[in-house]
This record gives C-alpha cells, sequence and structure tokens, in this order.
C-alpha cells in the first residue's frame, strides 16, 4: 500500500540522495587526508654500517677505526630519519659484528627495501683531502646488454626475475638520482662546492634491489674530519641533510621497491 | 807346393786383415770429424742464440708506469698519475709482465704515492689470449688500507700499467694467494675482467668527467 503513496517515495529518494552525499563526503574526507599527510606510509630505508668485526676498515690517524665511526653515524642516521612516521629505518648490524656484502644486500632485499645507504669513511694518501664522498652504481655496457637480453626473453617478461648480480640494474637511474640529490643537499650543508656524486662498480651495491647509494661520510686521513664526524652536533645536521634529500627524492619518484602504493 | 800354398793364403789373409782394419780406422776417423763437425755447428748455434737473448735481455724498452697522484684530486679524477721507467725486455711476454709489475710494486721514484701496499709480491702471471691474470700475495688484501679510492687506485695502477705497456693484452684479472675475491678492499667488484680506464688518469678530459678543473683547488 504505502508503496505507492509519492511522498513516501519521495522521502526513499531523500534517503538514498543523502547515503551518496555521505559517501561522497567520506571518499573527499580520506583523499584530503591523504594528501595533507602527504600521501605517507613507512617507507623501508635500510642503513648498512660498512664493515665490522674482524674488517675494521680503515685505522684512523687518532687510533679510531672505520667500523665503529660507520656505526655510529648509521645509528644518528636512524635517529633523526625515524623521528619522521614516513621513514622506516633498520639498520644491516647494530653491533661489532662481521657481515659479508651478500648478507647485507640480502637483508635489504628481504625487507622489500624502499632505499639503501651504504655508510663509510674515506682513506687518501693525500693527508690533506677532506669532505665526503657519495657513490652509485654504474653498469657497465656488457651488464647493460645481457640484462636488457634478459628482459627481451620471452620466459623472463612474466615473472620479471632479475639475476642476484644484476639486482641494481632496473634502480640504476633512481640511485644516480638519489646520489646527486644527498651530493647538493651534503654540498649546501658544507656551505660549499664537494664534488659531484661518483659512479662505479660497487660489489655490494649491484646487488641491492632498490635504489642504494654509499656515502663516504669523511676522509679519517685528515684529522680535522676525524675530529668534526665525532661531534655529535655535526652528525646531525649530517643527518638531516641526508633526511631532507630521501625525503625529497621519495615524494617526487614515489619509489616503492616493495610494489606498495601510496 | 802345400807349403807355398799356404804361405800365400796368410799373406792374402793378412792383407785383408789389414786393409779392413785400416777401412774400418778411416770410416771411424771420417765419423768422428763428423760429429765434431756437427758440434761444432751446435755450438755456433747456441752461441748465436745465447748472444741474441743477451742483447734482447740487455736491451731496455721505456714503460708507463702509474701510480698514486699527490697533486689536487677531486673524487676519482686525477687519481693516477704516470710515472716513464726503463725495464730490460726478454722475449717471453709473461717474464717482461713479471719485471713491469716488479717494477711498480717496488713504487714510485719522482714524487708519487705508492699505490699498491708494501710487501706484496707476484705469484704467478698467465696470458690467455688477450687477457693478463695476474695472482698477487695475500698481503695485497690484508695491508690495504681501505677506502674506494685507494680500491680504485690499487687495481686501475696495476691493470692500466699493463694494458699500456704489454702489446695485445687488453684485459686483466686479479686474483689473490690463487683464488678469486669479491673485493679488495669491500667495496670494488674484483672477479670480473677488468679493462683499462683513462678517466683515473690526471688530464683525463674525455666524457666521463663530471669534475671541472676549477673545482679542484
Amino acid at each position: 500500500m504505502f508503496p505507492d503513496r509519492p511522498e513516501i517515495v519521495a522521502r526513499h529518494r531523500r534517503r538514498g540522495a543523502g547515503a551518496y552525499r555521505y559517501s561522497l563526503f567520506l571518499l573527499l574526507l580520506w583523499l584530503s587526508a591523504s594528501l595533507l599527510m602527504g600521501q605517507r606510509y613507512p617507507w623501508i630505508v635500510v642503513m648498512d654500517p660498512g664493515h665490522g668485526g674482524d674488517d675494521y676498515g680503515i685505522r684512523a690517524g687518532q687510533g679510531s677505526f672505520e667500523k665503529d665511526i660507520n656505526l655510529l653515524v648509521a645509528r644518528d642516521f636512524q635517529h633523526i630519519l625515524s623521528a619522521d612516521p614516513a621513514l622506516d629505518v633498520l639498520l644491516t648490524r647494530e653491533n661489532d659484528r662481521e657481515l659479508s656484502l651478500r648478507e647485507r644486500a640480502i637483508q635489504a632485499n628481504n625487507l622489500s627495501a624502499d632505499l639503501f645507504i651504504s655508510v663509510h669513511c674515506a682513506f687518501s694518501n693525500r693527508r690533506v683531502d677532506r669532505g665526503f664522498i657519495v657513490y652509485f652504481f654504474q653498469p657497465e655496457e656488457s651488464q647493460l646488454s645481457s640484462f636488457h637480453e634478459l628482459r627481451s626473453t620471452g620466459s623472463h617478461q612474466d615473472v620479471r626475475l632479475v639475476p642476484w648480480d644484476l639486482a641494481q640494474l632496473p634502480a640504476a637511474p633512481a640511485s644516480r638520482d638519489l646520489a646527486t640529490r644527498l651530493q647538493n643537499a651534503l654540498n649546501r650543508m658544507h656551505g660549499k662546492y664537494s664534488g659531484s656524486p661518483v659512479g662505479e662498480q660497487l660489489e655490494l651495491l649491484s646487488k641491492v634491489a632498490c635504489p642504494a647509494v654509499l656515502i663516504e661520510c669523511c676522509f679519517l686521513t685528515n684529522s680535522e674530519d676525524e675530529r668534526q664526524i665525532m661531534d655529535p652536533f655535526y652528525r646531525r645536521r649530517f643527518a638531516e641533510a641526508v633526511r631532507d634529500s630521501i625525503m625529497d627524492f621519495l615524494t617526487t619518484h614515489q619509489y616503492s621497491a616493495s610494489g606498495r602504493q601510496p | 807346393m802345400n807349403q807355398r800354398v799356404i804361405i800365400i793364403f796368410l799373406i792374402l789373409t793378412l792383407a785383408l786383415l789389414v786393409t779392413g782394419i785400416l777401412l774400418l780406422y778411416s770410416c771411424e776417423k771420417r765419423k768422428q770429424a763428423e760429429i765434431r763437425e756437427e758440434e761444432k755447428a751446435e755450438t755456433i748455434q747456441t752461441e748465436e742464440l745465447i748472444t741474441a737473448d743477451e742483447e734482447a735481455a740487455t736491451s731496455e724498452v721505456s714503460v708507463k708506469l702509474y701510480f698514486r697522484n699527490p697533486g689536487p684530486a677531486a673524487g676519482t679524477v686525477g687519481l693516477l698519475r704516470p710515472e716513464a721507467r726503463q725495464i730490460t725486455t726478454s722475449p717471453d711476454k709473461r717474464v717482461f709482465v713479471i719485471k713491469i709489475l716488479e717494477a711498480l710494486l717496488g713504487g714510485p721514484r719522482s714524487g708519487n704515492f705508492a699505490s699498491i701496499p708494501p710487501g706484496v709480491a707476484v705469484r704467478q702471471v698467465f696470458l690467455v689470449d688477450n687477457l693478463a691474470v695476474i695472482d698477487f700475495s695475500r698481503e695485497i688484501h690484508t695491508r690495504h688500507p681501505g677506502g674506494v679510492l685507494e680500491e680504485l687506485a690499487t687495481i686501475y695502477s696495476i691493470v692500466n700499467t699493463i694494458v699500456d705497456n704489454v702489446p695485445g693484452v687488453e684485459r686483466v684479472r686479479i686474483l689473490v694467494e690463487g683464488e678469486e675475491r669479491s673485493t679488495l678492499a669491500g667495496h670494488l667488484h674484483l672477479s670480473r675482467n677488468l679493462y683499462h680506464s683513462p678517466r683515473y688518469l690526471v688530464g683525463w678530459r674525455g666524457p666521463g668527467r663530471i669534475i671541472q678543473e676549477e673545482n679542484l683547488q
């Protein structure tokens, strides 16, 4: 009986319109919240303190070892970067233990890291050399051709298999961009030009399947550099410059090695 | 009658015996002369070879050895500087490679820094087509100071020196104590064929140059 009454039908229609408007409101709310939050979700950043255990790395002039300084700097990076809710920062080693390059790459790849930074110090026979160097993986022609050959073969097109030694190749251009951003940010922090990022055949980076760089934070053969890196205030400024360029890189590229979409 | 026949027979037998002995003696003498001549010829040939070898060994060639540049450098640019050296040549290419490496291991003479740690020895050198496989003692790894720059300097001072000076060698493979290592001091990929790279040399102006001269100061 009542469906025939026009006022009830109109009320039902009004209710339908209200639900529609309510859903639209929720959708807009979610979208604006996403935009306001900068489309954030925790990006996984793996920090790798170089050397460790019986592998001392460089022996500095003041008696300190590179492995210890690398861990100190990486912990500071973790502390500063973790303050940003968009970043989840993990270390490949949290104490003084030896890890092979392969084990470090395995950790990053198993965690589906979005970013990998290996922390090291530099050595130079010229004691006056100072500053920092950012390295990225520079593929050779032969590696590029074997990678493209592999990609063009039918069996690998679907499953996207990449050999262990060529894991970095898909991310190599992004790694170069990350290295440039880091170098620029650190140049600004130091207030002077301190070189350009350097592409090399780095064994560790070649096996990491996400944008990856290696930073030599200071020259341990320079006493002033060594003193500076032991200063917590300097390390904080260094870590903040790294954090800013990482965030800049991640939000620009919207890069996700794990396939998650922000 | 019988007696005369016997005497003639004896004389004939004696004559034959003497003739035979004489023939044998002359043959032996000729043979000995031939042997002596052969020996003499061989001696002359050997003497000639020895003289040629000695000449080759004593002749010197100028080679370019690459050491760590002590001058201003930025990043990997200007990392290595050449130093001319006189090395005695050898007809054996393998020996020549060892001589060059020994000169490199001996260190610089004109103000450059050593690119290879002290106490390193060359254990073996193999030449296969255009590939030189060089096996170093463990000190090249255990005494290495570390850092990417010095690792680059060590590797490319060896590779560039060999490829630049040994004709026919285009690639180098570095072994440590007879085995391949993934890296020398924890950074650069070592278990691969390494090619001559001019981009680490002082004065390099190629496309790989990313740091400008004005920034080197």
